[in-house]
């Protein structure tokens, strides 16, 4: 096993193991001491699947992933659409288990971009040589975002930024490319608004492009900033929450505020040391809402405390910078931008929703990479890790 | 001499460090907000985690006993069951079968399940004192969201015998609670409704204890939360009265059941109730459980009112009762004496154009023949020469017309027509001297309770003084340490001990002569002294009066005997009365009171 790479595969497996006994503790009924959960069972499960997944991706040929990609990415498109077509929900049922499309839609968009990115003739600096990346990451999140699930739509909206910086994108031309979206949401304030888009111009005037792309770019964002506003303020009351309530159903008012108060009063309550293993009262009392998903790392900070927090948050930083690594040091330029491609998911991932457990970021209903419970989650995070490892040790290879 | 792959090579690693500085910054960041949180900020989010999962439930205090003069108890709390509902635990379904098992109205189930204002993880009470054969029953089928709980429940041991006299509990309404919760009652606590469970309900109430118990979000209990010790409740103080219950027992069974009326026994010699019984009445125990609105509303609309007690809170006129104060506010005033006669009776007395009759020929009579026979004639000219002002002044005096300060809630202080009252009522010079005749005879404007008739001549028979009467002696706190409850000083009556003396040999006479009209109240074993009256009543046949004392040398006790519509005092009331002190002071005889 030369080239195995331990430094991620440890952290992988204590933080699968750090998960389970949260998840453990967080669901078992304070009258039923010492017995296992059913979900922390399920969760052994789906771990032991996702090492079996990650053993066999591990071993393919990186050569299979590269020709494979662009197929994959059109079935799980299709898995998509079927979703759609059957008129919304997340889940597809099969047999005991359900599978989350918009998980494998994460992987499926890695390793789509990484085979588009990686080929030579590909010229970044021209429309015809960003746009198709761009339309494959917009495919999904319509999908995705008609299911609705803002959460995973936002992650694959941003997911194509980082892999064209890393496949050589003009850092300016990104930032021109993602500023209509950024004018969407600056424009709900005129003064965050205003400055974006004095920053916009100021970096228009000094970039090379041409008349007519300089003034599209710039047309595009005030139609948007001054338009969103205007369509906003237009809509009635209860059009407005049924606009916030499709893109974000975890976002009812009244819940949202009342999950975010009780994450935040079991970590604070948790202290330097933790209030001690199966000893948290606010997952085990049902204050915390989401206990063994969302919100399984407040289970962590009020059981675990300060150390165990900073311990779980070393662990993920090892396992990213490692993935770094990998990416910098691969010669194969897909193998490096699937590497590019899986380290942002799990930065996302890690950063909004721990992010939201501490009260500094929206709710979304984004789960925390191998802690949260649950299965398609688990099973894909373990697929991008023997993706990673597998590039790890064939790093030479062209 | 850069090679291009080296140039891509060099600009691979600038992305490379930059981007290990995005993701330290990133995690320090989420690091310090952590370190804020947990480390700064941790004492307050730990009071909050608290208060989020423990809850404090109230153990309901004892409320104290109330014992009679010897002791006996009167009303004391017992365990029993109380079957409550959690509304939000309940299953809807099984609400018809659970109304049947505790025979109560499906519709009331759901009047308490709906209650506004209440949490629905809170029980809320459906019956009390339910028997224990029933608990079992529901601990066999299981209904979520049905609890039960040994809850103390009053007891009131001689039932209607002391209703009046005690009250009664019962549970807060919702506004009440509204007020009262800044005082320690929570919503379901009982209160006292009138009598002394009123009057003397911040010492008898106790103090709840507190447990703590840990509960989910849903408000499920879990447990006992052991940091925070439970506080015991404590139990009320408890009161000792000058009640003489097998007194009060004997008048309730010996009372004529198809009357309204009132009995009041005190002991002259310092204001004591020795019994207070006003009927009809009804049975306490009745109202402390979960109160049936049939049984209130039968209770409120009864034409028999058995929730007033005519001792304190009904007012009459007195009629001839009120005749030896007249007659001792003449010799007071020294417009007649002793043997004076006036105008012979012959029936009837014509003043100014109007004749006012009596109720016999009583021919030529001294001052004490007059108030042995109740001649109306003799006390008209009596009337005429003290006036409406010397009548209301000494009826005033004597403690007619207000409050006589027992402590029992609702007491009424009646009615003296002064000439002030007169003049709001029908306007200056618009009445005539003539009231003052009827107000000789205790007709008219009068009115009085039979607790201030027992009141005044407890101070003839004592020798001139008016005690302030009352029900509590003493008070049991619940440390144990007993308190006698000191009474304000008596009042002196208004007159001298001569015309007092004059007074009570005519009322020795009433009973024991054989002209007087009192002779049904004599007892073999004891000279009993009192007063016959015949009240007319507007409303109906005339009210039958009788106030004595005995034994007339060396009084003990005062008796008060009231009957609505009972005819004439000296036929009914009296041997009432009579056989009422006869009761007490053969049962003391032996005693040495």
């Amino acid at each position: 096993m030369k080239g195995f790479d331990l430094k991620i595969f440890l952290p992988v497996l204590l933080l699968v193991g750090i998960g389970l006994a949260l998840i453990h503790s967080s669901t078992i009924h304070p009258s039923l001491p010492g017995e296992a959960s059913k979900f922390a069972i399920k969760q052994m499960i789906w771990i032991g699947i996702g090492l079996i997944l990650l053993a066999a991706t591990y071993t393919i040929p990186l050569r299979l992933h590269l020709a494979f990609s662009y197929l994959y990415y059109l079935a799980v498109l299709l898995l998509l659409v079927f979703l759609l077509a059957r008129g919304g929900g997340r889940w597809i049922e099969l047999g005991p288990f359900n599978l989350q499309p918009s998980e494998l839609a994460k992987l499926a968009l890695i390793l789509g971009l990484s085979r588009y990115l990686s080929s030579e003739r590909v010229d970044l600096s021209h429309i015809k040589g960003f746009a198709p990346p761009l339309l494959l990451g917009v495919l999904p999140v319509l999908l995705i975002l008609k299911q609705p699930d803002l959460g995973t739509s936002i992650l694959l909206l941003i997911l194509p930024l980082p892999m064209l910086w890393w496949a050589g994108m003009d850092p300016r031309q990104l930032f021109f490319l993602y500023s209509v979206s950024l004018s969407l949401i600056s424009a709900f304030h005129w003064l965050a608004w205003g400055i974006f888009l004095t920053f916009l111009i100021i970096l228009l005037l000094h970039s090379p492009h041409s008349l007519l792309a300089k003034t599209g770019i710039l047309l595009a964002n005030l139609s948007v900033g001054v338009m969103t506003p205007l369509i906003w303020s237009h809509l009635q009351e209860y059009q407005r929450h049924r606009v916030i309530a499709f893109l974000n159903p975890a976002r009812d008012p009244f819940r949202t505020g009342y999950q975010i108060i009780q994450s935040k009063i079991a970590i604070g309550s948790g202290g330097i040391w933790g209030k001690g293993f199966m000893q948290g009262t606010q997952a085990k009392l049902f204050f915390l809402p989401a206990q063994h998903t969302d919100f399984i790392f407040s289970v962590a900070g009020e059981e675990l405390g300060l150390w165990g927090c900073l311990l779980i948050l070393g662990l993920y930083i090892v396992i990213l910078l490692e993935s770094l690594k990998i990416a910098y040091r691969a010669k194969n330029p897909f193998s490096s931008l699937v590497a590019v491609g899986i380290g942002t998911i799990f930065l996302i991932q890690i950063g909004v929703n721990v992010g939201m457990t501490l009260g500094v970021m929206p709710v979304t209903g984004l789960p925390l990479p191998f802690l949260s419970y649950g299965g398609s989650a688990m099973l894909v995070d373990m697929i991008m890790v023997g993706l990673l490892l597998a590039i790890n040790s064939r790093w030479r290879e062209y | 001499m850069a090679h291009p792959g080296e140039k891509r090579k060099q600009r691979g690693e600038s992305k490379y460090r930059a981007s290990i500085w995005l993701l330290l910054a990133l995690f320090g960041l989420l690091s310090l907000r952590l370190i804020w949180l947990q480390g700064i900020q941790s004492k307050r989010y730990r009071k909050w985690a608290e208060d989020n999962r423990v809850r404090a439930l109230r153990i309901q205090a004892p409320r104290g006993e109330i014992r009679d003069r010897v002791g006996k108890i009167l009303a004391q709390d017992r365990p029993s069951y109380t079957v409550s509902i959690i509304p939000s635990q309940f299953d809807k379904s099984k609400k018809p079968k659970l109304a049947k098992l505790l025979c109560l109205d499906s519709t009331f189930i759901d009047k308490k399940i709906e209650e506004p204002g209440l949490p629905s993880f809170e029980p809320v009470r459906l019956k009390r004192d339910v028997d224990f054969h029933t608990i079992c029953w529901l601990q066999e089928h299981g209904f979520s969201g049905v609890i039960y709980e040994l809850e103390p429940r009053r007891f009131y041991s001689y039932g209607e015998a002391t209703v009046h006299l005690l009250g009664y509990v019962g549970q807060l309404s919702p506004g009440e609670y509204e007020k009262l919760k800044a005082l320690g009652y929570r919503y379901n606590s009982v209160i006292g409704r009138c009598g002394l469970e009123r009057e003397y309900e911040d010492l008898l109430m106790g103090q709840d204890g507190v447990e703590y118990w840990e509960v989910t979000a849903y408000g499920k209990t879990v447990g006992r939360f052991e940091d925070k010790p439970t506080q015991p409740p404590q139990i009320g103080s408890e009161l000792d009265l000058s009640l003489d219950i097998e007194l009060q027992v004997w008048i309730r069974d010996n009372f004529p059941d198809t009357l309204n009326g009132s009995v009041v026994a005190i002991d002259p010699r310092n204001g004591e109730v020795l019994a207070l019984y006003s009927s009809p009445s009804f049975d306490p125990n009745l109202l402390s459980k979960v109160t049936q609105e049939s049984t209130w509303t039968a209770m409120r609309d009864d034409p028999r009112f058995p929730l007033l007690n005519r001792a304190i809170q009904a007012t009459y006129p007195p009629g001839s009762i009120l005749k030896p104060l007249v007659a001792a506010a003449a010799l007071q005033e020294g417009l007649v004496k002793e043997s004076t006669k006036l105008t012979p009776c012959t029936g009837a007395f014509r003043y100014g154009n109007r004749l006012f009759r009596c109720w016999e020929a009583h021919g030529n009579l001294d001052l004490k023949e007059a108030l042995i026979q109740s001649c109306d004639t003799y006390h008209y000219q009596l009337g005429i020469m003290l006036g409406v002002e010397g009548l209301s002044t000494y009826a005033l005096k004597s403690g007619l017309g207000k409050k006589q300060g027992i402590d029992l809630p609702g007491e009424v202080p009646g009615l003296i027509s002064t000439p002030r009252y007169l003049n709001q009522r029908y306007g200056r010079g618009r009445w005539t001297s003539g009231v003052a005749l009827n107000l000789a005879i205790g007709q008219g404007e009068t009115l009085v309770t039979p607790l201030q008739m027992a009141v005044i001549f407890s101070a003839i028979a004592n020798g001139g003084y008016l005690y302030t009467p009352f029900l509590v002696k003493a008070i049991k706190a619940p440390d144990g340490s007993l308190r006698e409850l000191k009474r304000a000083h008596p009042q002196r009556f208004p007159f001298s001990p001569s015309v007092l003396k004059a007074i009570r040999e005519a009322m020795v006479g009433v009973v024991n002569d054989e002209e007087g009209t009192g002779q049904r109240a004599k007892l073999r074993d004891f000279v009993v002294a009192g007063k016959t009256g015949t009240a007319q009543n507007p409303h109906g046949s005339d009210h039958a009066w009788f106030v004595g004392y005995a034994p007339a040398t060396n009084p003990k006790i005062t008796v008060a005997v009231l009957l609505e519509n009972g005819g004439h005092g000296g036929a009914t009331a009296a041997p009432l009365a009579g056989r009422v002190i006869g009761f007490y002071l053969g049962k003391r005889g032996n005693e040495g009171i």
